[in-house]
């Protein structure tokens, strides 16, 4: 009888649990990262243990050792430093150490892929070092939020949700960053394709209403880097009360590039040379590594301007 | 579990409805005051209710068959390391899953010895898991080459395994019996699976394909076989370990969860032959988790790790047990070998 109870309690504890982590939505987020139905207590023990059981309290650079346990190739397909799949494809979003992008490419309305790896120039952290949140918070109030700790954690949610890659709808909640609005839940695609061989490409794109063609993920990365969501005519019209980021590129618009057709989210190969090379930070500060100019960019110096506006 | 069911009468007679109204009453406020309290404690500590401390552990101690093996050092400069193998002169041979990402290769006391490299630059290659031949032939799985690249212990290249399908393979955890037949895993998309191959290159045996099911595999990231000829498998994505017989029937499986003995993230696995003990890294658990296997049940007996001797595990992968005794685990965040001794 008592074992009995039990087995109905936590089958209770299990839908209780699947229905707070989940979302309720029944997805197929692959991997270990599933929300719905397929959930079972025994599912969270792959991450959660004695040890991990303490993630919150443990150091933020131990939450990236456990994604790159099997994002290195060995438990998934995506190997996210390399920038690659198991099968070789290139990955959409660049990668953290090493990435296949033809920074070169000359062809006006592409960005290729390479046949091999080429170091990265620059990426995203994901060591939760602090680092300063370009762009973050008000109009008017410094460059950035300084001393934001990113992991991979801040952009995705490892439980699962239903939404494009698994990102987190309202990724800048940490420390007093703050987001422009209650989150942007970027819906999934179907069937899920993981590589490219274009990448001068916008992501997924809002397919109807009064957005339609306007990029889900340029309000998506706005969420972290608030006030480069930039408006139709914001090249020409400043931002009120605004020194750093006056003029803006359009990037919201159905005509304008996404954040993500100019950077890759992850990390860029691209080479930096010249004036591109020493373009500095905003608010200033000098760029000091010799590669700290190549922004996430996806041509190497400004050459993904020219894509458009060809000279 | 149910058992116990059969002993209460079918129906219960009329005048006992209103106490049983009241009893399931309290019984739902019971159950959901609990399931209440162990969400809060999950959220608050992140632990499972059996781990919060001031909550006694109803299970049975863990009996010691031996005294377990003593901590007795480690072998540095290893860039996070995946896999470990010892070869039969106790040299220990290493892959590296970063920076310049080569097999290292040691003495038995440690010594750095020539490095072996499976392709032209760190872009160009990603070591996965080695194992060494009965001869003295060191075998590695490389990502990038999607292949097992032979060498001599000295690091000459000698050549790569034949892969079992025409469509080529993606090699994943490797071992070896003592006639020198190849156990590998096989992380192809779409078609997880165990293969055994013999010295000529001829596939001797194929076992499960990629799902959940038992016999099925997800990212099966170690395999190890004992003298008998039975074959164990970690099959990490379902945090499990499956074991066969020599001909591919299952023996037994160890399954996922949170009480003790229980696997999250089962990686590299070995077979003590001697002590009759399966070691079993479970990466999410920081430990070694060692099983009795002298039976037909495996039996949970002890773990290397963070509960042995304060010396702590982060993320370990590879393990693998050499002739003298020793236990080496590729302890891969602190970037080390740590070797235990019996
Ligand atoms: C892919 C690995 C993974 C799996 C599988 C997983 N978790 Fe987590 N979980 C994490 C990580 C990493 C964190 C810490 C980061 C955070 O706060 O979101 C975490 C945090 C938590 C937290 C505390 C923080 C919060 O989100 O409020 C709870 C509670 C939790 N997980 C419950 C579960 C349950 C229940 C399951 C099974 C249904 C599960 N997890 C499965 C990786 C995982
Ligand atoms: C147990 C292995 C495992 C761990 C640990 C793990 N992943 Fe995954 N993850 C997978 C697999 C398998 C997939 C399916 C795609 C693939 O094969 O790469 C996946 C898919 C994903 C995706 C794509 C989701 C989608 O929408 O399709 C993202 C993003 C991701 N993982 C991020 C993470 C992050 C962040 C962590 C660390 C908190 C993590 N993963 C930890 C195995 C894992
Ligand atoms: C700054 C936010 C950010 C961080 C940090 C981040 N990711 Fe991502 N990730 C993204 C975005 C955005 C995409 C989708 C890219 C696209 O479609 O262009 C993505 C895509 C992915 C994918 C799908 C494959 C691909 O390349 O498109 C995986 C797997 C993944 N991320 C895992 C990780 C892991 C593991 C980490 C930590 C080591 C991590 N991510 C850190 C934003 C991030
Ligand atoms: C038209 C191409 C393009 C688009 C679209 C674009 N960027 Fe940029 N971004 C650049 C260039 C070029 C730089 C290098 C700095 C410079 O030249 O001002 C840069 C730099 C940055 C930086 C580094 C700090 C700095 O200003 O130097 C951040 C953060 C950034 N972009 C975020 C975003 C986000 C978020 C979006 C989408 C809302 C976005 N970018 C859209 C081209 C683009
Ligand atoms: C969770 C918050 C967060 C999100 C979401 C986010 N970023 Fe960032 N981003 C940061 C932080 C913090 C930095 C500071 C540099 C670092 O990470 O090392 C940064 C830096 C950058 C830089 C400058 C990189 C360099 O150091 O050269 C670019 C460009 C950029 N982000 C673009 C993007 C784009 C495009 C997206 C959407 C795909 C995005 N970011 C989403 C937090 C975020
Ligand atoms: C994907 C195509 C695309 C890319 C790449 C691109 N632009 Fe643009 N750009 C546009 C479009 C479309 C407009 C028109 C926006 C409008 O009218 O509001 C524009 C407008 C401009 C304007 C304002 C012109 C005006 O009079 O309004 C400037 C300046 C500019 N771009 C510079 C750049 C620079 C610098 C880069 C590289 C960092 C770049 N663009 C990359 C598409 C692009």
């Amino acid at each position: 009888m008592k074992a009995t109870v039990l087995g109905v309690l936590s089958g209770v504890l299990v839908v209780l649990l699947a229905g707070l982590w989940g979302g309720g939505a029944a997805s197929a987020d692959n991997g270990p990262h599933m929300s719905g139905q397929s959930v079972t207590t025994d599912s969270c023990a792959g991450c959660h243990r004695a040890h991990t059981a303490q993630a919150a309290n443990l150091l933020k650079v131990s939450e990236t050792a456990l994604c790159s346990t099997c994002h290195d190739g060995s438990g998934a397909t995506t190997m996210v430093d390399a920038g690659v799949t198991t099968g070789g494809g290139a990955l959409r979003a660049g990668g953290f150490q090493q990435a296949r992008i033809n920074t070169q490419d000359s062809n006006p309305v592409g960005v290729g892929v390479l046949g091999g790896g080429q170091t990265t120039t620059s990426s995203h952290s994901t060591d939760g070092s602090s680092q300063e949140l370009w762009g973050n918070s008000t109009p008017g109030s410094g460059p950035g939020f300084a001393g934001f700790q990113l992991t991979c954690i801040s952009c995705h949610d490892p439980h699962g949700n239903g939404n494009y890659r698994i990102l987190r709808p309202a990724p800048a909640s940490e420390g007093g960053a703050t987001d422009t609005t209650a989150g942007v839940n970027v819906p999934d695609e179907s069937p899920k394709v993981y590589t490219t061989t274009n990448y001068f490409d916008n992501g997924p794109v809002i397919m109807s209403g009064a957005n339609a063609g306007k990029s889900w993920l340029s309000s998506w990365c706005a969420q972290c880097h608030t006030r480069y969501l930039a408006p139709g005519g914001s090249a020409t019209t400043a931002l009120p009360g605004e020194p750093i980021f006056k003029f803006r590129h359009d990037t919201q618009e159905a005509y304008a590039p996404s954040c993500v057709k100019c950077h890759a989210a992850h990390g860029s190969n691209a080479a930096v040379s010249g004036y591109a090379a020493q373009v500095a930070w905003p608010g200033g500060t000098a760029v000091t590594t010799a590669t700290g100019g190549s922004r996430l960019l996806k041509m190497d110096n400004r050459g993904i301007c020219l894509k458009c506006h060809p000279r | 579990m149910t058992s116990n069911a059969q002993d209460y009468p079918r129906h219960q007679p009329p005048h006992l409805g209103r106490w049983l109204k009241g009893a399931v009453a309290l019984l739902l406020l019971f159950a959901l005051a609990w399931v209440a309290f162990v969400a809060l404690q999950y959220q608050q500590t992140g632990k499972p209710i059996s781990e919060v401390a001031g909550i006694k552990n109803i299970g049975p101690l863990a009996k010691l068959v031996q005294e377990p093996p003593r901590f007795t050092g480690s072998v540095w400069e290893v860039a996070r390391p995946l896999g470990v193998a010892a070869a039969p002169d106790g040299s220990i041979y290493v892959t590296e899953s970063a920076g310049d990402r080569m097999v290292k290769s040691f003495d038995a006391n440690g010594q750095a010895k020539a490095s072996i490299v499976t392709g032209e630059s760190a872009l160009s290659r990603s070591p996965l898991y080695v194992a060494v031949s009965p001869s003295g032939k060191v075998y590695v799985s490389d990502l990038e080459r999607h292949a097992v690249l032979i060498f001599a212990p000295d690091g000459q290249a000698a050549g790569q395994v034949a892969p079992p399908s025409s469509e080529g393979w993606t090699p994943g955890a490797l071992a070896f019996d003592a006639a020198g037949n190849l156990y590998a895993t096989d992380l192809t998309p779409g078609q997880h699976r165990v293969v055994v191959i013999d010295p000529d290159g001829t596939l001797l045996l194929q076992i499960g394909q990629e799902g959940s099911a038992p016999g099925q595999f997800e990212f099966p990231n170690g395999v190890a076989v004992d003298a008998q000829g039975n074959i164990y498998v970690s099959d990490s994505g379902n945090g499990r370990v499956q074991a066969f017989d020599k001909s591919g029937h299952p023996l037994f499986m160890i399954g996922r969860g949170t009480s003790k003995g229980d696997l999250g993230m089962p990686r590299g696995i070995a077979v003590d032959n001697g002590r009759k003990l399966l070691y079993v890294v479970d990466a999410t658990a920081h430990a070694v988790n060692v099983y009795d296997i002298s039976n037909a049940a495996p039996k949970y007996s002890f773990r290397l790790g963070d509960d042995m001797g304060g010396e702590s595990l982060s993320y370990p992968n590879g393990v693998a047990v050499d002739g003298n005794g020793r236990i080496l685990v590729a302890d891969k965040e602190n970037k080390r070998i740590a070797i235990w001794t019996n």
